[in-house]
């Protein structure tokens, strides 16, 4: 149905891949795939992957932190098609599970370019690190470097030590990571004494950082330990400087972000000799992926209901079911403080209404957007979503309690539409049940070029 | 334990849990069987507040209170808990169970868990001795 929208397909996996003579323009080319939908009486939410999207934040990557290697945190989204992408573009893979390391290895990904860096390892996921050739992983406690040791045979360890930013987003359970002072050196003593190879320190500041001094603090943490473990014998040679970095737009730009790495980087680690990596996930996942769900009920209910607020007694609202939520692509809501913020996909003027977003499944936790001011939608209209990571100030000032004194959501809508892929399809495509959209994967001629598959 | 485990939304109780003697709505009796009685142990070994049932042939669910302190969990002895379904339950899913009253997902223990590796459960694929409208779960497979 779509084929007349693009120049040619080609295949990355078992995945379909539309290929465009331009780069990608997400919006007219949703309008166009709804519409073609809608002639079929399909309904069903389709999810369109960006591949250019995922390009331009590998290039921009590249551009601020040229000497990080990036280890893409597969839990953040482990769509197929993509992990195939990043592996063509020589990115590494930080794997936290047995299926996330069967996954890119599936891709084609040699070993040396994974890290298991699940925080709590059994000894079934050892051992199938060892089987799989996967020797990098890290750990913070000696009952797991014990038990790594006696698990597996030839153990190429990274000190994780816990040194998060308190105003991240989403901050780490400080229990993940040795503490830098007294336990972690404690660590690599132990080590030494058991025999075992440790190459390298990392830490992970949280998710959506806001205090990019939290890199330079850790990285002078893990600068004491490098050098405390080359004394110890260790053959000290990687810091991994995890993950925190923002998918879009942010409190604290990524640029920023990079240049106070870059800095710090220089004066703590300034031998060429260290290889330096990191884990971003939503970095690279949040940006190529763009949602459309179909309003599949609705309701008018009195205004009051939605606002809260008795002054709305006689005026109108509403009540849209779709069919994606918290169980689905919207898993974000639940976990990540995210606020996906849609609107209808088709710019028709009319009067707005206070109108609350509900999933799919009757359940208490199944909303998505609430008290939300937007034109009137019939079952069968489209909504196109992406994911912001905004201020609560500003969520809280736009959540007005009274109709009148509400300004338009597109105040919130910023520049791009494809910030809907970050802790979205790895959730949703699992063995759970949840129904995943459809994906659609777009690509301009030049980025499958410079993908070169 | 012998008795049956009975989660209520109700329940003044901070972990939303009661345990009396009727057959529920939700969760079955925990066998008394020597691997039973040490997943117990190895259970209350994490958290003394914490409890299990069995949920279907392949699958444990963990009583979690929803107010759980992830500093008040010791890390290993979860990842024992964890080998010991594994090896010796020789259970497929461990499924972390949470009344909804007073539950925080995106702050409370259910986020620490998603950086463990647990998934959310669609209310649709609750296992049936569990009640959806009251209770939020997140599973593992090991």
């Amino acid at each position: 149905m779509e084929t007349a929208m693009y120049m040619r397909r080609e295949v990355i996996g078992d995945s379909k891949v539309n290929v465009t003579e331009q780069p990608v323009d997400v919006l007219p080319l949703a309008r166009a795939i709804a519409e073609a939908k809608n002639m079929k009486d399909n309904d069903e939410a389709f999810m369109i992957i960006n591949l250019d999207a995922l390009y331009e934040r590998f290039k921009l990557w590249k551009r601020e932190l040229p000497q990080i290697e990036p280890f893409y945190a597969v839990k953040c989204n482990s769509d197929e098609t993509m992990v195939q992408a990043l592996a063509a573009l020589g990115v590494g893979f930080d794997c936290a599970s047995r299926e996330e390391i069967d996954i890119v290895m599936r891709m084609g990904v040699a070993q040396e370019r994974i890290i298991y860096a699940n925080p709590c390892k059994t000894r079934s996921f050892i051992a199938h690190a060892e089987e799989k050739g996967v020797t990098m992983m890290t750990f913070d406690n000696a009952e797991e470097l014990e038990k790594i040791a006696k698990h597996h045979k030839c153990p190429e360890l990274i000190l994780r030590i816990a040194v998060s930013d308190p105003t991240a987003t989403c901050p780490l359970n400080l229990k993940f990571g040795a503490e830098p002072v007294k336990q972690a050196p404690e660590l690599l003593k132990r080590a030494a004494d058991l025999g075992i190879a440790v190459i390298g320190v990392s830490f992970h500041v949280g998710s959506g950082c806001n205090d990019p001094s939290a890199y330079r603090v850790a990285l002078g943490h893990a600068r004491n330990l490098f050098d405390l473990g080359l004394g110890l014998g260790h053959k000290m040679e990687i810091v991994d400087i995890g993950g925190g970095f923002p998918g879009g737009e942010h409190h604290t730009p990524f640029e920023q972000i990079a240049a106070l790495i870059r800095s710090a980087v220089g004066e703590f680690f300034p031998e060429p000799e260290v290889r330096l990596i990191a884990e971003p996930g939503r970095f690279f996942a949040a940006r190529p992926f763009t949602l459309v769900a179909n309003v599949i009920a609705h309701t008018a209910v009195p205004a009051e209901k939605i606002t809260k607020n008795a002054c709305d007694a006689a005026a109108t609202g509403h009540m849209y079911y779709i069919n994606d939520g918290v169980y689905g692509s919207f898993n974000c809501i639940l976990f990540d403080h995210a606020h996906p913020t849609g609107r209808p996909l088709f710019d028709i003027e009319g009067e707005k209404y206070p109108s609350t977003i509900w999933g799919p499944t009757c359940d208490s936790l199944d909303q998505i957007e609430d008290k939300k001011m937007m034109r009137a939608l019939d079952v069968g209209d489209w909504l196109i979503y992406e994911v912001r990571y905004i201020c609560r100030s500003i969520i809280d000032r736009y959540r007005t309690p009274t109709i009148d004194n509400r300004p338009d959501d597109r105040n919130l809508i910023a520049r791009s539409l494809q910030d809907m892929g970050a802790y979205t399809c790895a959730a949703s495509t699992t063995f759970n049940g949840f129904q995943r959209p459809t994906p659609i994967y777009v690509i301009g001629e030049r980025t499958w070029k410079a993908l070169g598959m | 334990m012998s008795s049956s485990i009975v989660l209520s939304n109700n329940n003044s109780n901070s972990n939303s849990m009661s345990m009396i003697g009727q057959s529920p709505p939700c969760c079955s009796d925990v066998p008394n069987t020597p691997a039973s009685e040490e997943m117990t142990r190895m259970v209350k070994n994490v958290v003394a507040s914490w409890e299990w049932v069995p949920l279907g042939k392949d699958k444990v669910g963990i009583i979690i209170p929803a107010d759980q302190d992830h500093r008040q969990v010791h890390k290993s002895r979860f990842v024992d808990l964890l080998e010991f379904c594994d090896e010796t339950m020789k259970v497929k899913e461990v499924i972390a169970v949470f009344g909804r009253a007073d539950l925080t997902v995106a702050a409370g223990f259910p986020r620490t868990l998603r950086y463990v590796g647990f998934r959310v459960v669609a209310p649709e694929n609750f296992p049936p001795t569990l009640d959806a409208t009251t209770h939020f779960a997140m599973t593992y497979v090991v």
